[in-house]
């Protein structure tokens, strides 16, 4: 009994003494934490306070590049640079953590370095940044209301996939469904004006209505695309018919106008247009999409028949098919085109631009309803066009199956262009103390 | 003096003159509402109203509009518009009449007197873009 208490006491002694031990040395310890703590909390500050800056003289001024230094306004020693395609070799010397991502470095991506030294503490931010292209929306208006002045609605029957956005005010009747993220500077708007009036739209993605406007590209960016047209592809200057061939080849015929005939139609093999084809006149267009390509005019283009992708990326999604179709004047469906193949219904798949300024139907007023839009892609156009129109007393044109291709978040037609504001890709953070070698 | 004077009324009216009218048919697709009985032949009649003479807002300077040959359910009415509207903008809409109602389009046309003929595409009654 005795042996027993002298074993558990010596026991509890020896627990005692362990226990403040340990109570002394985290004691010892704490204070020196705290103490990096708050000196990796401020390093840390520092570095997000000059990315924060660096990011709102990039949206005020998407061209901004340069330094910047905390001065004596932030705590401890902190600066920033940008990078880019021609200075980041620079940065290589340095152990940074960017990752590009795809397609690499181009003139589209810049990355804000930030350093930031407080005390022992020292913190590195890296955010990557990029004008994305206009492809990557399924639907973008400058303005919703028709170049007359007529408003123009989204209707019961329409379906619109992916991102679409207006710097106008969308307009809606009865209940069109809305899948994914929609957009406007300007609360949308029934055909009585209101919000909560005759119109319930079906939001199933999320809605942001006091988005920022988004500026539609400049001629700067137009221009860059026929440049790369007379470098690397093939150029026009006569009212042109474009059949694109399942081997990636485009048949084109040109107008004579002294003859006043169509002449015989060329063949252009894939690698000799490299994807790009501008002309100076109006385009007709039809046909299969095989590989990458861009169909420039500074006039308009008509859409003739069906535009499909050779392989489609909703079947097969290795598909590398892609189209982009930029328009300096209109983009129009030709009246009999969802009749040229026996459908009603039209495909068209690509990403459609109309910078002067609509994307709409020829003769949309007449008739009877024609059938969908089958639209795997997105439509960009200045001032919205009409497709139809509905009521009760008829509908005409066509209902809006608007599909996204969900890989336009991240591949763009060739020299498609770019917005002029950046969006953060990648915020990455890493903080170490001067002991790990800094 | 008198001739000065003869000559400038001349030129004048020669100027006035030179400006071409503007004839313009209206038509409205009715075959949508005739075979959904949203329009009777019998009692119904559909009408032009606009803001620029020989249209007027009132509804004794409506306009008719009818069905002729080719009876295709297309209701149209020429108007001529007088050459001193060339390049005005013309508002107007349609109206339907019925025995105990009259239905107003909800929304307002416009079209730019020109000084040529135009037909006007077959719209729908009371129809909106989308």
């Amino acid at each position: 009994m005795g042996r027993s208490m002298l074993l558990l006491v010596s026991g509890l002694v020896v627990l005692s003494g362990i226990i403040q031990f340990s109570n002394s040395q985290r004691a010892s310890v704490l204070p020196e934490r705290s103490a990096q703590v708050i000196t990796e909390v401020q390093a840390r500050n520092s570095t997000n306070s000059l990315i924060q800056t660096a990011i709102e003289k990039i949206r005020s001024d998407n061209t901004w590049e340069g330094e910047l230094t905390g001065g004596n306004i932030l705590p401890g020693n902190a600066t920033l640079k940008t990078y880019d395609i021609e200075n980041i070799e620079e940065l290589d010397a340095v152990d940074s953590l960017y990752s590009v991502g795809e397609g690499g470095w181009d003139t589209f991506k810049v990355l804000l370095f930030s350093e930031a030294t407080y005390g022992d503490s020292k913190v590195i931010t890296e955010v990557l940044m990029r004008r994305d292209s206009f492809s990557k929306y399924s639907y973008f208006s400058d303005k919703e209301k028709t170049s007359s002045g007529n408003n123009i609605y989204f209707y019961s029957s329409d379906e619109i996939s992916g991102p679409i956005h207006t710097n106008g005010t969308f307009k809606m009747s009865g209940s069109p469904t809305f899948y994914g993220h929609v957009s406007s500077p300007n609360e949308w708007r029934g055909r009585d004006g209101t919000i909560l009036g005759d119109a319930t739209p079906d939001f199933q993605g999320t809605t942001d209505f006091n988005a920022q406007a988004r500026e539609l590209p400049s001629g700067a960016k137009v221009a860059a695309l026929k440049s790369a047209a007379i470098s690397d592809g093939i150029t026009f200057n006569r009212l042109s018919y474009m059949i694109m061939q399942s081997d990636g080849s485009i048949d084109v015929s040109e107008y004579n106008s002294h003859t006043g005939n169509w002449m015989a139609f060329v063949n252009y093999p894939k690698e000799t247009h490299n994807g790009i084809l501008s002309s100076s006149e109006k385009i007709y267009l039809e046909g299969t999409v095989s590989g990458q390509i861009t169909i420039h005019s500074e006039d308009e283009v008509e859409l003739y028949n069906d535009i499909e992708y050779n392989v489609d990326p909703r079947v097969d999604n290795t598909s590398t098919d892609l189209l982009g179709v930029v328009s300096e004047g209109d983009i129009l469906i030709d009246r009999n085109a969802h009749a040229r193949t026996g459908s009603k219904d039209l495909k068209l798949h690509g990403s459609f631009m109309a910078l002067g300024s609509s994307f709409y139907v020829e003769n949309y007023v007449s008739g009877s309803h024609r059938g969908n839009i089958d639209l795997l892609g997105g439509i960009i156009q200045e001032t919205r066009g009409p497709v139809g129109t509905f009521g009760r007393y008829g509908v005409t044109g066509y209902t809006k199956k608007y599909e996204y291709d969900e890989r336009l978040g991240n591949s763009i037609p060739p020299h498609f262009p770019r917005e002029s504001v950046f969006t953060v890709v990648s915020w990455k953070e890493r903080v170490v103390s001067n002991t790990s070698g800094y | 003096m008198k001739k000065v004077i003869l000559m400038m009324a001349f030129t004048i009216s020669l100027t006035a003159f030179s400006q071409a009218q503007t004839s313009v048919t209206f038509n409205v697709d009715m075959k949508y509402a005739l075979d959904n009985g949203l329009f009777n032949t019998l009692t119904n009649k559909i009408y032009l109203k606009g803001d620029i003479a020989p249209l007027g807002e009132n509804s004794a300077q409506y306009l008719e509009l009818t069905d002729t040959a080719p009876i295709d359910s297309v209701y149209s009415v020429a108007v001529v518009f007088p050459a001193i509207y060339t390049n005005d903008l013309l508002k107007y809409n349609f109206v339907i009449e019925r025995l105990l109602s009259t239905e107003h389009e909800e929304r307002t046309r416009e079209l730019t007197l020109s000084g040529q003929p135009e037909v006007l595409p077959e719209i729908k009654f009371n129809s909106f873009d989308w």
